[in-house]
C-alpha cells in the first residue's frame, strides 16, 4: 500500500475548504445567541485560504498529475474552476450576511454548507474516475439542496428545496445506473482513461451508450439544460438568493467542467463524437432547445429571480455550444468555455447580488414594475445592476461580450456548428430585451415606493468586486484566455 | 406443464369461490385481523425527533460499518512492503498510512457528534 502524503498538498484549496467548514460548524455551536458574523468572516478567511493555496499551486500544475491510484487528477483546467468556485463561494459568503440578518435566519451552519458545497464543486472538477465524480457532485449537490431550503419560514423556499432535491436524487439515479453500465460493459473500468481505452470494445454492446447517455442526463440535470430543466426556476426563485446566485454559478459551472473532462477524456473517441447518435449531434440539438426555450421563458417573466433564472437556463445553452465544438475538434472551444465559465460566474453572482441587496424583511421587490426609480435613488447600485446585465446579454465593454465572442468564434470553426452559432446570435439578441426591461425599469420610471435596501459593508463590498471583475474580463480577456488556454493545449 | 400448473391454480381459485359458502360480516370485511381497533389515520403526523435520531443513528452506523473492513485490513495498511501470506509477518518497515486514515476519518466524525451534541439533538428532551 503505498501513499505519499506529499500528495496531500496538491489538494490544499479542497482540505482547507473542508477543515474551515468544520471549523464553523463547531464555532457555531458556541456562538448560541451571540451573532455569527464572525462566522462568516471565517468562512472567508478559508476562501482567501483556498484562492492562495490555488496560486501558489498554479506553477506546478503545468503537466497534469494524478492521485491516489488515478481517482484526481491536478491541472491548469482544474485550477482555472477552482478559482472561479471559491470566487464564487466568496462572494456568496459577502452577500449573505447582511441578507440573513435582514431576513432573520443567520445561522453558522449557512457559511459551513457553501464551503462544503464549494469542495464538492473542487472534487468534481479533479475527478478523474466516475466515483470520485460521483463523490463530488454529491457532497455539493447536498449542500445545496440544505442551502436552497435553509429560508425555514419561507414556503417557497421548502418547496423549492424539495424539487430540487427530488429532481438531483431522480439525476444521482440516473449517473450511478449509467456508471453501472459503463462499468460492465467495458469490463470494470470507471476510470475516464480507462473507459477511453476499452470504447472500441464496449461499443459492440448498446448498454455502453445508455450507460454513457445516462451519465450525460444525471450531468445535464445539474446545468439545467433542456429537457432537465424542470426544476430550475423554481429551486431559484425559493432559494435565499445569495444561494441563487451561487448555485446558479459554481453548482453550473462544476457540472459544466465535469461534462467537459468527461467528454474530453472518456468518452472522446470519434466513434463515441460523431455519427447521427453521437453527443456532438446530441448535444448540439438540446444546446439549440436549451436557449430558445431558457429565453422564451425568460421574456415572460415579471419576477427578475425567475427572469434571471430562466436566462440561466439559456445560458447553459451557450455553454454546450462550446462543449459541441471541442468535441468536434476545435482547439478553442475548451478555453472560451471556460472563459464564459468565468465570465457568467461573476455575472450572475453580481446580479443576484443586486436582487439580494435591493428587498427588505417586509418587501422583496421582486417584480421588474417594483424596480422602477433605482436609477436616480442609488446610482452606483443601477450602474452595477444595467453592467451585470448587459453583460448577461453580451454587450461590448462586459466580459458577457468576450465570453460568447470567443465561444461564437470557435463554434464558426466548425462547419457543421454554423446553424448553431446562427441560433445561439437570434437568441442573445432576443435576450437583451428582457434584460433591458430592467434597465429601463430602474431609469425612465418613476418609483412608487420608497426603497429600503437590505444595507450591508460587506454586500458592498461584494457588488463593487463583481463590477469590477466583469469589466475587467471585457478589459483584459486575453490574459483569462491565456490562463484558461494553457489547459486546453494539453 | 406450464399450462396445467397455471389451469391448476385457476381451477383451485374457481373451486373455492364457487363452490365454498360465502357469509360476509362487519367483523370479517374488517382490514386488520389482528383483533385490535383502528385508532386512527395512518398519516399522522411524526414528530421530528424520531428523523433526527435516525439521520444521527445512520452516520454513526456507518462509521461502525467502515471500521470492520479496515480492522481486516490493518495490517496490509500499515506496512511499508508486503505482507506474508503465511506467516502473517510485515516485510519492510511500518506504514502509519492505516492509523492516520483512520483517525482523520474518526475526526471528522468527531466534529459532526461534537455537533450534535452541542446543539442538544441526541437527547430526547
Amino acid at each position: 500500500m503505498s501513499f505519499d502524503a506529499t500528495q496531500l498538498f496538491a489538494y490544499a484549496p479542497m482540505l482547507i475548504l473542508i477543515g474551515m467548514g468544520c471549523l464553523i460548524l463547531l464555532a457555531e455551536t458556541f456562538a448560541q445567541g451571540a451573532s455569527r458574523a464572525g462566522l462568516a468572516w471565517l468562512g472567508i478567511a478559508g476562501c482567501v485560504g483556498a484562492l492562495i493555496a490555488i496560486v501558489a499551486g498554479w506553477a506546478g500544475a503545468a503537466e497534469p498529475t494524478t492521485h491516489f491510484q488515478g481517482m484526481l487528477v491536478v491541472d491548469r483546467m482544474a485550477l482555472f474552476l477552482d478559482g472561479t468556485f471559491v470566487a464564487a463561494a466568496l462572494l456568496t459568503l459577502l452577500f449573505a450576511p447582511p441578507y440573513l440578518r435582514e431576513q432573520g435566519f443567520e445561522f453558522g451552519e449557512f457559511y459551513a454548507m457553501v464551503l462544503f458545497a464549494t469542495a464538492g464543486m473542487v472534487m468534481v472538477i479533479h475527478a478523474t474516475h466516475l466515483v470520485s465524480l460521483l463523490i463530488g457532485i454529491e457532497t455539493m449537490s447536498l449542500a445545496a439542496y440544505v442551502l436552497t431550503g435553509c429560508w425555514r419560514r419561507s414556503l417557497r423556499s421548502a418547496e423549492g428545496a424539495i424539487k430540487y432535491f427530488l429532481m438531483g436524487a431522480f439525476a444521482t439515479g440516473f449517473l450511478v445506473y449509467g456508471m453501472a453500465m459503463v462499468y460492465g460493459t467495458t469490463g470494470g473500468e470507471l476510470s475516464y482513461a480507462g473507459i477511453a481505452s476499452k470504447v472500441p470494445q464496449a461499443t459492440k454492446s448498446p448498454l455502453f451508450y445508455l450507460g454513457e447517455y445516462f451519465i450525460l442526463v444525471a450531468l445535464g440535470f445539474k446545468v439545467a439544460a433542456v429537457p432537465f430543466h424542470m426544476w430550475a426556476p423554481d429551486a431559484y426563485e425559493g432559494a435565499p438568493t445569495p444561494v441563487t446566485g451561487f448555485m446558479a454559478a459554481g453548482v453550473k459551472a462544476a457540472a459544466f467542467g465535469a461534462i467537459v473532462r468527461l467528454l474530453g477524456s472518456a468518452f472522446a473517441s470519434p466513434l463515441l463524437v460523431f455519427d447521427f447518435t453521437g453527443w456532438a449531434s446530441v448535444l448540439a440539438v438540446l444546446a439549440a432547445a436549451t436557449m430558445t426555450l431558457g429565453n422564451l421563458a425568460a421574456i415572460r417573466q415579471d419576477n427578475v429571480k425567475r427572469l434571471l433564472a430562466y436566462s440561466s437556463i439559456s445560458h447553459a445553452g451557450y455553454l454546450l455550444i462550446g462543449v459541441v465544438a471541442s468535441g468536434l475538434g476545435v482547439a478553442s472551444a475548451k478555453p472560451a468555455v471556460l472563459f464564459y465559465l468565468a465570465s457568467y460566474t461573476f455575472t450572475t453572482l453580481g446580479a443576484f447580488g443586486v436582487v439580494a441587496w435591493i428587498g427588505n424583511r417586509s418587501d422583496e421587490r421582486l417584480y421588474v414594475d417594483d424596480w422602477a426609480g433605482v436609477g436616480t435613488a442609488r446610482p452606483a447600485v443601477a450602474l452595477a445592476m444595467t453592467l451585470f446585465l448587459l453583460s448577461l446579454g453580451g454587450v461590448p465593454p462586459t466580459g458577457g461580450f468576450f465570453g460568447k465572442f470567443y465561444l461564437f468564434r470557435a463554434a464558426m470553426e466548425s462547419p457543421q456548428l454554423h446553424w448553431l452559432v446562427v441560433v445561439a446570435v437570434v437568441n442573445s439578441m432576443v435576450s437583451v430585451y428582457y434584460y433591458l426591461r430592467v434597465v429601463v425599469s430602474m431609469y425612465f420610471r418613476d418609483s412608487t415606493r420608497a426603497l429600503a435596501p437590505t444595507e450591508g459593508a460587506t454586500m458592498r463590498l461584494g457588488l463593487l468586486l463583481t463590477a469590477i471583475a466583469v469589466v475587467l474580463l471585457g478589459i483584459f480577456p486575453g490574459t483569462v484566455v491565456e490562463w484558461a488556454g494553457s489547459i486546453a493545449l494539453k | 406443464m406450464i399450462l396445467g400448473g397455471v389451469g391448476f391454480a385457476f381451477a383451485l381459485t374457481a373451486a373455492a369461490k364457487y363452490l365454498g359458502p360465502s357469509r360476509p360480516s362487519a367483523a370479517k370485511d374488517y382490514p386488520y385481523e389482528c383483533g385490535s381497533d383502528v385508532i386512527g389515520s395512518p398519516r399522522a403526523r411524526f414528530e421530528v425527533k424520531f428523523y433526527q435520531v435516525a439521520i444521527v443513528f445512520l452516520v454513526f452506523d456507518i462509521e461502525t460499518a467502515f471500521l470492520y473492513p479496515w480492522a481486516l485490513k490493518y495490517r496490509a495498511l500499515s506496512c511499508l512492503g508486503q505482507v506474508d501470506l503465511q506467516t502473517r509477518v510485515c516485510t519492510g518497515g511500518v506504514s502509519f498510512f492505516g492509523l492516520g486514515e483512520i483517525l482523520v476519518f474518526m475526526g471528522i466524525l468527531i466534529v459532526a457528534l461534537a455537533y450534535v451534541w452541542r446543539k442538544r439533538a441526541v437527547g430526547w428532551e
